[in-house]
């Protein structure tokens, strides 16, 4: 019976594997035709005049204008510098949220005395704490990265709380009923019972942290890609600033596409063993 | 004296403002080493009493007392299954990992014997959503014995399995206690499973206890056609027909 239940897991694997395969590649082809028409549209307006080529330079000259950054190492130095900034506020936003989150599963009698800051702060935009946090923080890295950090905490505050309360009460009486104590119970039951949503919490995280990196180098910043876009506004480069919002558009979704697959290994076919 | 006394327990719910009662003063002795079958219609009681005896919830008065230490498990109506983890390591869920080598080997073996014993020895790496209804509540049932505990409180657990497997849950069931003496509570619809598995059988009416039944321990297994169990099965049927 074993044998058989492997084997047609096996079979059906495989069957799976080749229809995910056709999905793929019908996927992608999909992708490149609607780049291709994009790129057509916006090569038939420049072409046509129906902008001032200071408005919206044609894709030749973005295309030109990020091969030179290629060539003189600007692209990379600029992407390193947001991609650390990005992580260190994305990383301390995810700890703070986790720490947040646990105690209200926790101690669900200390929620409620900060709950209210939370959700009064989630609907304050973070860049209009920027005069407040330069005030308190300076121009240098730390209002950069709390810019982030505000950013891309509450999405993740907001997942990772409803993974820790929305477990199912049925799940918990299992592990009472066991005699697991309150914190074996988070360990064993609730925390992994969460994941699903505190990764999902982190992915939007993710995304927020890179949308706000613009914002956070606005702030006395001489590097980044937040940087080169706003300096390139300033000296009216437009291929540079569509240069730029391209290189953090492609960034963030290569990121998002690694965390996902990160994700799949760490569920390890999460599909199929219900946790979704 | 040993094993559970339960002492004029009262519980009641708060139901659309209203207060529903739902224990209404019972009085009750589990002895040690035996299987109670607790019987009576939905809502009679049964679940909470269940509840209340195992800890989950909490009385309004009267008390349950323990005269000797106990290590309880719970079969619930549902399988209750992590949906994370895998059949072995659902079964293992209520163990304490072993401290060393010979501890761990000893885990193993439990946990083997009772996968094996509840037929899922070619499922033990398969996970809840992969299992048949049936299966996962065997699941459930195995995660309750691996525990080995004294006393094993089983809230209708074979409601979802097919006949076959009912009766062979059943023969699992009088064998455990047999072999290890513990005391179970068992929660029932149903007259013939109450008859094969009880050594005491209590009809619960109105949140009260309306009467209790006795059946001789014996070594084989019960014939339901018995005249004694067919003159008991009318009287419960009776029992159970007043309380309309």
């Amino acid at each position: 019976m074993g044998m058989e239940f492997d084997r047609m897991n096996k079979g059906e694997k495989r069957n799976d594997k080749q229809f995910g395969k056709r999905i793929k590649a019908g996927r992608h082809f999909k992708i490149g035709v609607g780049l291709v028409i994009l790129i057509l549209l916006w090569f038939v307006v420049c072409e046509t005049g129906i902008f001032n080529a200071y408005v919206l330079p044609s894709p030749q000259k973005v295309l030109k204008t990020l091969w030179k950054m290629f060539l003189n190492g600007e692209l990379f130095r600029d992407i390193w510098i947001s991609l650390q900034r990005v992580l260190k506020g994305f990383f301390i936003a995810f700890v703070l949220a986790f720490a947040l989150g646990a105690v209200s599963s926790l101690l669900p009698g200390v929620r409620e005395y900060y709950e209210w800051l939370v959700q009064f702060l989630r609907n304050v935009p973070p860049l209009s704490m920027i005069p407040l946090l330069i005030l308190w923080c300076g121009i240098g890295e730390t209002t950069k990265i709390v810019i982030i950090i505000l950013a891309s905490f509450f999405p993740m505050y907001l997942n990772i709380v409803k993974g820790f309360l929305s477990c199912d009460e049925k799940l918990i009486e299992v592990a009472v009923s066991f005699d697991y104590s309150r914190w074996k119970c988070f360990q064993k039951v609730i925390l992994p019972h969460a994941i699903p949503d505190i990764l999902v919490g982190m992915r939007t995280g993710l995304g927020y942290s890179w949308r706000a990196i613009i914002g956070a180098e606005m702030v006395a910043a001489s590097s980044g890609i937040g940087h080169l876009i706003l300096f390139a506004q300033q000296m009216s480069r437009t291929d540079k600033v569509i240069a730029g919002i391209l290189i953090i558009g492609v960034v963030g979704y290569a990121t998002d596409k690694i965390f996902a697959l990160a994700i799949r290994k760490f569920l390890k076919g999460a599909g199929e063993n219900g946790w979704n | 004296m040993d094993g559970i006394e339960v002492r004029n327990l009262k519980k009641s719910y708060e139901v659309d403002r209203r207060r529903l009662e739902v224990l209404n003063g019972i009085d009750l002795c589990l002895e040690p080493g035996e299987i109670t079958i607790l019987l009576g219609r939905s809502g009679c009681g049964k679940t909470t009493l269940l509840r209340l005896v195992g800890g989950l919830e909490r009385c309004d008065s009267g008390e349950v007392v323990y005269h000797s230490q106990h290590k309880t498990a719970f079969v619930f109506q549902e399988p209750r299954l992590m949906p994370w983890l895998d059949v072995k390591e659902n079964v293992a869920f209520g163990l304490k990992s072993g401290q060393g080598e010979a501890d761990r080997e000893r885990m193993e073996a439990k946990l083997e014997s009772v996968i094996r014993l509840v037929g899922l020895a070619d499922f033990e790496h398969a996970y809840p959503a992969q299992l048949s209804g049936g299966m996962q509540q065997r699941t459930a049932i195995a995660r309750a014995l691996a525990y080995e505990p004294s006393f094993i409180l089983m809230d209708e657990p074979f409601a979802a399995l097919d006949y076959f497997t009912r009766e062979q849950m059943q023969r699992e069931v009088i064998r455990v206690q047999r072999e290890e003496g513990s005391s179970i509570l068992f929660v029932t619809h149903s007259i013939d499973e109450a008859l094969i598995l009880g050594h005491k059988i209590v009809v619960m009416k109105d949140g009260r206890v309306h009467s209790e039944y006795r059946i001789a321990q014996e070594d084989g297994k019960r014939d339901l056609m018995d005249e004694r169990l067919l003159k008991m099965k009318q009287d419960i049927l009776k029992d159970i027909e007043e309380q309309v």
